[in-house]
């Protein structure tokens, strides 16, 4: 009875000198993700701020004919026409029910293409260290799974960390 | 609608507001304060923060609750302070909305100390006010502590 005191005894101490043991080196140089942070329908997703080119308010869509429902038409951004994606559905996830005055584009760039997103609202642009994404949900469909990285917690809510690299350089993405 | 971490210590059902819920580890080490409260069951350092551990049973009644390499620990924060709880286990997160939820009776002794009265399978749920508990324990100066102290010697 005694010796399996001592045991327990001694493996609470362990635990707790592992615990004690506050690692900063791994705070200050791991490496951090500069990351944007945006809300569409609800949901959340965040992206690299490397492939994020600009943020603008929701100007009048012109609707393309022809192209695959995740396609909502182009816009006229300063004398450049760029093409609207519907996120959600792209991913499909779900379709983009109303579009209201509060949304914003979020235009993102690659070397290949440059498209927008309507998003609700964009909540933040911060740097996290890589040790804070998550591996993504493992029951996630396969198809997500090739755009989503892993998830990140933020006030309490869980984003969907994109793959920019997959997203702008997939040629589901490319029309005509 | 509020989501809380049910948990268990000994035979009762607790609930904590996930957003009060930094992290639940494996019973470690606790180091003892001499003459501190009963229900202070002593500090642990979480990756140098020291942290105050708090013997729920023993603030609600009069025993202690089992500790062992099996027990767990809820680390809880509000605003910038923190505070561990020994539990026996963290069993459930779960979705409650407000209509399901009831303020306690004031006759119930420890109201005070809790938010809400849910349910889960039947079972009753008591929902912690943190804060309460909080600034309970943040009062056990060593002050009060003996005072405390000399009240157990004197009435029990």
């Amino acid at each position: 009875m005694d010796e399996n005191r001592e045991m327990e005894e001694k493996i609470l101490l362990e635990r707790a000198k592992v615990l004690s043991n506050n690692d900063k080196q791994d705070q200050s140089q791991g490496n951090q993700k500069q990351l944007v942070a945006f809300l569409i329908s609800g949901k959340g997703y965040a992206i690299e701020v490397s492939w994020v080119k600009e943020m603008l308010p929701l100007p009048k869509i012109t609707p393309i004919p022809g192209v695959p429902s995740f396609i909502l038409g182009a816009v006229n951004v300063r004398g450049n026409i760029v093409t609207l994606t519907d996120l959600e559905e792209f991913l499909e996830i779900g379709k983009l029910k109303e579009k209201k005055e509060e949304q914003k584009i979020l235009v993102l760039e690659s070397s290949k293409i440059q498209t927008g997103i309507i998003v609700d609202d964009v909540i933040d642009c911060l740097s996290i260290p890589e040790k804070q994404i998550e591996a993504p949900l493992v029951t996630l469909e396969e198809k997500k799974l090739e755009y989503i990285l892993g998830q990140i917690r933020l006030k309490g809510k869980i984003f969907a960390f994109l793959d920019g690299k997959a997203l702008l350089e997939n040629s589901r993405l490319l029309i005509g | 609608m509020n989501t809380y971490i049910a948990f268990r210590i000994d035979n009762d059902d607790y609930g904590l507001d996930l957003r009060y819920v930094k992290e639940v580890l494996l019973a470690v080490a606790i180091r003892k304060i001499p003459h501190s409260l009963p229900f202070v069951k002593g500090v642990m350092n979480v990756r140098g923060h020291i942290t105050p551990v708090i013997d729920l049973k023993r603030l609600f009644s009069n025993s202690s609750s089992a500790y062992s390499i099996h027990s767990h620990i809820v680390i809880a924060q509000h605003q910038e302070n923190l505070l561990a709880f020994i539990v026996d286990e963290v069993y459930d997160v779960l979705t409650i909305s407000s209509e399901q939820l009831q303020k306690p009776q004031q006759t119930i002794p420890i109201s005070s100390f809790l938010d809400f009265v849910g349910e889960r399978e039947g079972r009753l749920l008591l929902l912690l006010n943190l804060p309460k508990i909080m600034e309970t324990a943040r009062l056990c100066s060593v002050d009060r502590a003996l005072e405390w102290q000399t009240q157990e010697k004197i009435y029990g």
